[in-house]
């Protein structure tokens, strides 16, 4: 029953391309956004009605023979279940986001159908229940999202087009490879059974295990391959920098955790201080990725910093190996999505509404956009880490988790501090780049309109007179996906249940101590 | 309540009984004012204010019916209960937990108190600025937050509302907009965060080796559970996340940049009572980190080290600051300074209680009645100075002079504050200046035992000379403010004409009376606070109230009801007589200080030590903005080099295998 919903789940993408191609250019254009949006809303739909088997803790497995030298199976466990409901909210969201945002853009359709189509390659990876669906779903994603980055067709989006493709394809190729040892080496490729563990007896465990680290933090976006990023991700629509840097860096991320935790195992990890070093790689990528987005001027590229210092946090949880770590690294799979999403949609909807795509003509937006603003405001506060905001949560794990292992002797105690301290040297730099957008967002005033936006006249007795003011927060269709998720950044930290109990049951599922 | 003993006090929870909801209503009512606010006061400001005011009156109300069970204590079933708990459902693992005893009702109280003033004020000194909604709004809110911290029971919901304070506040704090006001609220928010996080860090540390941020068990297993040289990290991020907020020496540089510049009722707020915050989340964490009623040797040389640090803190605190305060010609800045001064005070207090361990009652008791002299006349002061803006928008001291005439009342009011703030016997702040300086003497006499020569410590000799040299200063820029703005001055230049000098509105007269009122109440009957709100705060901690120096205060309860208790300093209980040598120290004391102001203005007269300016080099905002710079250029170079690996690793990864580069 429930492998029949999953793989109903996974051809709902594939009809809405067929509804989409079928009602030709014209219509589609029209009612791109819509269709996809309800399929990514049915998807949604479908995938709360399997929540409580995983709430149970079963993981759901179903296979296909399909004559290759390995089956096409189904596997859906708590990690894959909580990667499924990210794809499908952001998904979602910013499908509805796009419907108001796109009708500035030309060839609407392909948009939609493109992102579809990443639609199926994302949901394809994280029920695939072997390596080598994972990887066919993987590259489906990876080289079909080319098209929404390259959407704006300019020079500039066509060279970062190129510098995505082509560091995908490398890194494609490397996890390729890896999958291809693993196969020689323990004739399995099995995600969810015990085979893979004979991997510890190959000569080559090293080699393979940097190689598919390799491969995923390519997409991941970790120092020092995140090259293609800052580029990529804020030159595509609005709707696909949502997409791109909110959800499919994730898919780096998950496939590094299943390296780690469901191809090698905590313990061999451990055994060859593996985790030490992507550690360190995952600290110098949260911190320079921060330091670089302290010199940015254009919102976007900011943004997109911004996420390679996050995706930090995430494999730094996962690299942590403790319980708490994980927890935290989960979490922040699920937080950044919506934080990340937000702060997106509000720098297209301040481009859409305004022109304005540059930090420093932001000053006094809040304005004209009050809603729009509060709305980043609330993100903002939520990515810097404070409470009680869901960016906070994930903070809260990944500090714990720092300190949980060096209480298990997993790493030193003075690398846990020093963990916690980059932690807190991370935040700050968040609101040192961050803040000023804010604060001047609401308290600025820009230099150039001067009389009637300048500070009032502090002589003035009396009761001042109101100012007549008409505010231009975008229209329903773009506000309400922001709103949404911006209610979702406060729900999901006061009641974390949801989130949280998936984590915990990843935790449980990897780590026994 | 000295009957029941101390093992058989329990507190109030649900199941015993309702009131113990209380905390969470208290905790709500502010909040619900400010979404009303919101509703319904955007348009009607009448409405606004109304609202504003009793927003706090109601919270002020509700926390005093609350004085009996969480610092007398009841007796419910034969049961003896003290203070309240509210349970909360847990979030992220971590239990949460609302509540009320003896310490946070001293704080909570006195908050609502002036907050109430300040708000009675802000209706009508706001009447003339701009996004008065936005103001009432964030000041309901940051009411809020502040209380919720006194309210809250374990130390990550009070890091939560601590931080949602910052939040709040930082809106009051730029409330004006202008480039002064942005820069001011940049140092504000970014020294905040940062002590914000230095305190979850230490919070984290706690929860991840006892499981638990609860403050009751807490104190219980920090002893046993926590590594030494945790510890020592623990208790400096508290006190440095905490210290920032409460603006101990090099940590204060936002404090005389965001006190100033916020609208004056915001200003009384922020020196008199959010500063406090800091104040009470280092005696609170302190305290839950070292009991001294049950620390071991360790734990004891511990906190006379820690209490040692203090002390020296506390000192430079208040004699940087009452220099700085001397020189400066700004009103409000010198008040603003005139914060850090005080705060050093409170510091020294805690210190010397810290370093005395469980003899420390005089100190503690000295910080607690500090907390409370300093919210009342740092506010009082704020708030007059606001009328002379009101009236003049004028703050400049060399161009003020004469207001005399034009402001009567406020003159008065202003005078008995300063009386308070200089400690002038009668008034409030004699009690605890005295009673802080006993602590420092005791300190001095009890590092006998820690010395290896079995002398007491000469440093802190130096530190009780200080202690005279800044209460001497301390009289002094208060007294020259007076003379500048309200008497009739040769070095003024005269007022202009227009805009005409506007008088005192009602609403600013009532603020001001209430809060001039209860400074004059404070002074008159000392023995009230120590009595029913210090004692059972000291007996909380397992300080002895009974112990040697603090009897002489603690005993003039026998005086109460006749004026005799206006100076229970002068007057020996123990000896039963007027001028026993004990006596004779405080009043030599006072006398010091007098000759001692007189001295500085003899200096003024002699090289304009009041026209003096401190070497930029010297102040500590100098070195702030060079470290941020340094800080930020030294990221330059790494952000370069990171450009330069990008390239690289884009060529190798990228162009190499491109034929065309387009």
């Amino acid at each position: 029953m429930i492998a029949q919903q999953i793989i109903f789940i996974l051809a709902l993408p594939l009809i809405g391309v067929a509804a989409l191609i079928i009602l030709g250019k014209k219509h589609s254009d029209h009612y791109g956004g819509i269709i996809t949006t309800a399929t990514c809303g049915l998807i949604l739909a479908i995938a709360s009605l399997i929540y409580p088997y995983i709430n149970q803790a079963q993981a759901m497995k179903y296979q296909i023979d399909i004559g290759l030298p390995t089956t096409f199976s189904i596997y859906l466990d708590a990690m894959g279940y909580l990667m499924l409901v990210v794809i499908a909210f952001l998904w979602f969201v910013a499908s509805w986001y796009s419907i108001e945002y796109m009708k500035k853009e030309h060839d609407q359709s392909r948009f939609h159908i493109f992102s579809l189509f990443s639609l199926f390659g994302m949901l394809g990876m994280v029920v695939s229940g072997n390596l080598f669906s994972l990887y066919i779903f993987f590259e489906i994603m990876s080289i079909l999202s080319y098209f929404l980055v390259i959407h704006e067709e300019s020079p500039r989006a066509m060279q970062a087009g190129a510098k995505y493709l082509f560091m995908g394809i490398i890194g494609g190729l490397i996890l390729l490879g890896a999958i291809i040892m693993t196969y020689l080496e323990t004739h399995s490729l099995d995600l969810s059974g015990s085979g893979l563990s004979l991997i510890h007896e190959s000569p080559y465990f090293t080699w393979i295990f940097w190689a598919y680290i390799f491969g995923f933090a390519v997409k991941a976006g970790m120092f020092p391959v995140h090259v293609w990023l800052p580029e990529a991700h804020p030159i595509a629509p609005t709707p696909a920098s949502v997409l791109l840097s909110a959800v499919m860096i994730k898919a780096g991320a998950y496939g590094i955790i299943r390296t780690i935790y469901a191809i090698y195992g905590p313990a061999m990890v451990m055994g060859h201080s593996f985790n030490y070093i992507i550690l360190v790689v995952a600290v110098i990528t949260m911190i320079l990725g921060s330091i670089a987005a302290l010199a940015q001027t254009e919102l976007k590229r900011l943004l997109a910093y911004s996420s390679i210092a996050q995706i930090g946090y995430v494999i730094l949880g996962a690299t942590l190996l403790s319980k708490e770590g994980l927890m935290g690294s989960v979490l922040h799979i699920f937080n950044h999505a919506m934080m990340k999403g937000v702060l997106f949609m509000v720098a297209g909807a301040i481009a859409y509404q305004t022109g304005i795509k540059n930090i420093k003509d932001m000053k006094g937006i809040s304005r004209k956009m009050p809603l729009t603003m509060l709305i980043f405001t609330i993100a903002v506060c939520s990515i810097i880490g404070f409470p009680p905001f869901v960016g906070f949560t994930s903070k809260w794990f990944l500090a714990l988790g720092a300190l949980s292992s060096a209480q298990s002797k997993i790493i030193s105690s003075t690398s846990s501090l020093i963990i916690i301290g980059s932690l807190i040297l991370s935040s700050i730099l968040n609101v040192i780049y961050f803040g000023p957008i804010v604060i001047n967002g609401w308290f600025g005033h820009n230099e150039d309109e001067g009389g009637e936006d300048s500070p009032p006249d502090r002589l003035h007795h009396g009761h001042l007179p109101k100012k007549a003011s008409r505010t231009i927060d975008p229209g329903w269709n773009m506000l309400l996906p922001m709103l949404i998720l911006a209610v979702g950044i406060i729900l999901f930290a006061i009641f974390p249940e949801f989130p949280l109990g998936l984590a915990r049951l990843v935790a449980g599922s990897y780590i026994h101590l | 309540m000295a009957t029941v003993s101390s093992s058989t006090i329990q507190i109030l929870t649900l199941a015993v009984s309702p009131k113990a909801a209380m905390a969470a209503i208290i905790l709500l009512v502010p909040f619900i004012g400010a979404l009303l606010t919101l509703l319904l006061g955007q348009k009607n400001y009448k409405i606004r204010n109304i609202l504003a005011v009793l927003t706090s009156l109601t919270t002020l109300a509700l926390l005093i019916s609350l004085y009996q069970v969480t610092v007398q204590g009841i007796s419910i079933g034969g049961g003896w209960y003290q203070g309240i708990l509210y349970e909360l459902p847990s979030i992220l693992g971590v239990k949460l937990s609302l509540g009320l005893d003896s310490l946070g009702f001293l704080f909570a109280l006195i908050t609502a108190c002036v907050w109430t003033a300040s708000t009675i004020f802000a209706t009508s000194y706001m009447a003339h600025e701009h996004a008065q909604g936005r103001f009432f709004i964030f000041m309901l809110l940051t009411f809020g937050a502040n209380m919720a911290v006194f309210l809250t029971k374990d130390l990550f919901s009070l890091f939560i509302f601590f931080e949602l304070m910052t939040l709040f506040s930082y809106v009051l704090v730029v409330h004006e907009e202008s480039s002064e006001a942005m820069l001011a609220g940049h140092f504000y928010i970014l020294m905040s965060i940062i002590g914000g996080l230095l305190i979850l860090g230490s919070i984290m540390i706690l929860y991840s080796y006892t499981g638990t941020t609860a403050i009751e068990p807490l104190s219980g297993l920090v002893s046993s559970r926590i590594p030494t040289s945790l510890k020592y990290l623990i208790t400096a991020g508290f006190i440095i996340g905490f210290g920032i907020k409460a603006g101990i020496f090099f940590l204060h540089v936002w404090l005389p940049l965001a006190h100033p510049i916020a609208p004056t009722p915001a200003s009384a707020i922020l020196s008199g009572l959010i500063v406090k915050v800091g104040i009470y989340g280092i005696i609170r964490s302190l305290y839950t980190l070292f009991n001294p009623a049950t620390a071991g040797a360790e734990a004891e040389y511990l906190m006379a080290v820690l209490g040692y640090i203090l002390i020296f803190a506390g000192v430079i605190t208040m004699f940087g600051g009452m220099l700085k305060a001397l020189v400066d010609k700004n009103c409000k800045r010198v008040l603003a300074y005139s914060t850090v001064s005080q705060m050093g005070y409170i510091i020294l207090g805690i210190g010397c209680a810290l370093y005395l361990g469980g003899e420390g009652a005089m100190g503690l008791a000295g910080s607690l009645y500090h907390v409370i002299n300093h919210a009342l006349f740092k506010s009082t002061l704020f708030l007059a100075i606001g009328v002379v803006y009101f009236s003049t928008r004028q703050l400049q001291m060399d161009k003020l002079g004469g207001l005399w005439k034009h402001l009567p009342m406020t003159a008065v009011i202003y005078l008995i504050a300063a009386f308070s703030i200089a400690g002038f016997p009668g008034f409030g702040g004699f009690a605890s200046k005295t009673m802080l300086h006993h602590a420092i003497v005791e300190a001095y006499e009890h590092s006998v035992h820690f010395s290896p020569i079995h002398q007491p410590d000469p440093w802190l000799r130096l530190a009780e000379f200080i202690f005279l040299i800044t209460a001497s200063g301390t009289l002094c820029y208060i007294l020259k403010m007076f003379i500048a703005v309200f008497l009739p001055s040769s070095r003024a230049e005269s007022l202009p004409k227009s805009p005409p000098l506007y008088k005192e509105t009602w609403a600013m007269r009532i603020a001001l009376a209430s809060l001039g009122g209860v400074i004059i109440l404070v002074g008159i009957w000392p023995n009230l606070l120590l009595e029913y709100l210090i004692g059972p705060t000291l007996a909380l901690f397992g300080l002895n109230p009974g112990s040697h120096a603090y009897h002489l205060i603690y005993n003039s309860h026998a005086l109460a009801g006749s004026l005799k208790s206006t100076l229970p300093l002068l007057y020996d209980p123990k000896t039963y007589s007027w001028l026993s040598p004990e006596v004779i120290h405080n009043i030599q004391n006072v006398g010091v200080v007098i000759i001692g102001t007189s001295i500085y203005f003899m200096f003024d007269y002699g090289i304009h030590l009041f026209d003096l300016s401190i070497p930029q080099k010297l102040s500590a905002g100098y070195w702030y903005q060079k470290g941020y710079s340094f800080l930020l250029s030294t990221l330059e170079p790494v952000r370069k080099a990171l450009a330069v690996v990008d390239k690289f690793i884009s060529f190798i990864m990228v162009e190499l295998w491109l034929i065309n580069g387009e």
